[in-house]
């Protein structure tokens, strides 16, 4: 019998997948596919203080190796969340992890507050849409901020703080670093990059918003190198996030040092792409010889300078 | 609005009818779909791409298991789709959607244009088969890119082509043809428009609704993330309390009651 458990800090989940961000609603629609206790965890929609309608269409533009969308954090606001969507989602029997989006710091704190004794896992601070003209990635691409937001959310918080990290700067170790200093539980990465598509036939961005977040099995390569070089600049746990859509995905997030993993975008092309993953992992752990999937966590054994 | 089932089937190609150079009605084994599939409703098929293409539901025999959806072909997805072989197995996700509401309509117009015709054939005979008159009209840019004429005849009390061209049966527009329908047989309490096709034929549509107080559902085409209600990608402009909000065109749509677009928002 394979122990698919992983633990994040002080958290234990029954197996290392969790619904990312922004892909996977606040649950109701996918429950009609399959139970949500078969997932790790589920991380909500990106919720912020007051209603917000998003950005104007299209939102969408499809690309190779995966798509942009510029969204633009609709959603019905942190009253509405706690009133209508919560509820309903922690009776469903798995861990919730509350990603929340702010303009500042304050908006970031009075989130953070908002959910006290609300009976979820974690919060999750956006610290890296880049969808938005004010706070998200703006915040999370200046270190002295994203302690500073960590910090002040730390101070309120009743469960972990989580911070997720923008994979749109130069350094991004620089900004783990940042997170663990200002107190984050664990860090979780990466956000999408940004990127862009034009019609050439009306010369106009596909995307209204101009520019949009490129996430989907393309941006893999990225993420696992970002995941990695994070998990060697911190001692907090790392959450691997970016273009995971297979069973060996998970695997390889795991090994560059990720003690969980979040799926996005596979969701939106095959609704059953989570439960598909969780019942191809035990056969392929079998056939690796490993026994635990925690025990995979930053097992990868990078090649040293000079090696033959 | 009823629950969505959620549904994912393997589908078998049974054949594909070429109408012109472009448009084809591809012929699907989908049983549950054909079960479950309501008038306005959309399926969403793997193209070999990264996301799911959505298309209307243009006919259904649940008997047979039959899900027809007529395809125009544009670009990658859809030439890919349109180039399958007889018996290629493709994933089917849906039917999905808030399809066109049938309850407290008598007489209904049933307008259409582009791609939007399509899944028009279907809505038409489930209205003919709950008694209800139907009046159909749909408008090309010429004669010779008229679809699908005789099937239209056979489940309309009227049918009228409109082609810009002229040579159709009414010289304009697909709203020109919604003029003359009218013209001729005009409302009872329960009357009812009912239109699919590019924004400039919808936004035609309500203003003429407007102008003549009737009432009347849009079918809109948004580019689509996933299809089934988890990403916002399908954006919708809608008027809540008079402000601009955004539904989702897989979820609240494809089908909306006309008076709750936001016509100035919608580009
Ligand atoms: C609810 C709904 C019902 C539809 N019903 C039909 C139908 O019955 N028959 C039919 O021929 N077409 C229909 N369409 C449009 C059809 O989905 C697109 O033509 C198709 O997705 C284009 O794919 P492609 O790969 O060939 O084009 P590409 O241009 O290569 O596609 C690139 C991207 O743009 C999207 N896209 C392109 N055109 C459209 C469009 N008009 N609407 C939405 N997304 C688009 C694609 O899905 C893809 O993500 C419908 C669309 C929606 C939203
Ligand atoms: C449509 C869409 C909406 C998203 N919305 C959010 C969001 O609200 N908050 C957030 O932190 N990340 C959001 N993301 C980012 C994802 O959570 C994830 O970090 C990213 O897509 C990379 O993972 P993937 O390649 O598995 O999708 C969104 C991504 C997509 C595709
Ligand atoms: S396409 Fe994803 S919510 Fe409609």
């Amino acid at each position: 019998m394979i122990d698919m458990r992983v633990r994040v800090g002080s958290l234990v989940f029954d197996n290392p997948l969790l619904a990312a961000s922004g892909t996977y609603g606040f649950g109701r629609e996918m429950s009609e596919f399959y139970r949500l206790d078969r997932l790790g965890g589920i991380v909500t929609k990106a919720v912020t203080r007051e209603p917000r309608i998003g950005n104007p269409p299209h939102r969408i533009a499809e690309t190779a190796g995966g798509m942009l969308n510029a969204v633009g954090l609709q959603n019905p606001g942190i009253d509405s969340v706690l009133r209508d969507e919560l509820p309903w989602l922690l009776k469903q029997h798995v861990p919730v992890v509350v990603n929340i989006a702010g303009r500042d710091l304050s908006d970031y704190v009075v989130l953070t507050d908002n959910l006290v004794g609300s009976g979820i896992s974690a919060v999750e601070l956006n610290l890296s849409c880049p969808n938005v003209k004010t706070g998200c990635m703006a915040i999370g691409s200046e270190p002295d901020l994203i302690e500073a937001v960590t910090r002040a959310c730390k101070r309120v918080a009743d469960v972990p703080v989580w911070v997720k990290l923008t994979p749109n700067v130069t350094h991004i170790g620089d900004m783990a670093k940042a997170a663990e200093a200002g107190g984050a539980d664990a860090i979780s990465l990466i956000n999408t990059l940004l990127g862009m598509r034009i019609d050439i036939r009306t010369r106009r961005p596909v995307i209204k918003n101009n520019t949009g977040g490129y996430s989907g099995p393309g941006v893999f390569p990225v993420a696992l190198r970002m995941v990695h070089e994070c998990s060697q600049a911190v001692r907090i746990p790392v959450v691997g996030i970016g273009g995971i859509h297979t069973a060996e995905g998970v695997i390889e997030m795991m090994l560059a040092g990720a003690s969980a993993v979040q799926i996005g975008t596979a969701n939106l092309i095959d609704p059953y792409a989570m439960p598909d993953i969780l019942d191809a992992l035990p056969g392929l752990l079998t056939e690796l010889g490993a026994e635990a999937m925690a025990a995979l966590t930053g097992a990868v054994q990078p090649w040293q300078e000079g090696a033959r | 609005m009823t629950m969505n089932a959620r549904l994912k089937e393997t589908a078998h190609v049974t054949g594909i009818e070429w109408l012109d150079s472009e448009n084809a009605l591809l012929r699907l084994n989908a049983p549950e779909a054909a079960r479950l599939a309501q008038p306005g409703q959309f399926v969403l098929l793997a193209a070999g791409q990264m996301l799911n293409r959505p298309f209307g539901v243009a006919l259904t025999d649940p008997d047979a298991g039959m899900v027809t959806v007529g395809i125009k072909k544009v670009g990658i997805g859809t030439g890919a789709l349109l180039d399958l072989e007889q018996g290629s197995a493709i994933r089917l996700l849906g039917p999905f959607g808030h399809g066109f509401s049938l309850d407290n309509v008598n007489r209904a117009y049933v307008i259409g244009g582009g791609t939007g015709i399509f899944p028009l054939l279907f809505l038409l005979h489930v209205l003919r088969s709950r008694g209800v008159e139907t009046f159909a009209g749909c408008g090309f840019r010429t004669l010779q890119q008229a679809l699908l004429q005789e099937d239209f005849s056979d489940v309309s009390d009227q049918y009228l082509t409109a082609c810009e061209s002229g040579g159709g049966d009414v010289s304009g527009t697909a709203v020109d043809a919604l003029d003359a329908l009218y013209l001729g047989h005009g409302r009872t309490e329960r009357t009812r428009v009912f239109a699919c096709g590019p924004i400039p034929m919808l936004r035609a549509v309500n203003r003429w609704c407007e102008t003549h107080d009737v009432a009347a559902e849009c079918s809109f085409e948004a580019r689509m993330g996933c299809g089934f209600g988890i990403c916002r990608g399908c954006a919708v402009p809608v008027l809540k309390a008079g402000a601009l909000d955004y539904d989702r065109c897989c979820v609240e749509g494809p089908v909306f009651d006309r008076r709750l677009i936001a016509w100035e928002a919608l580009s």
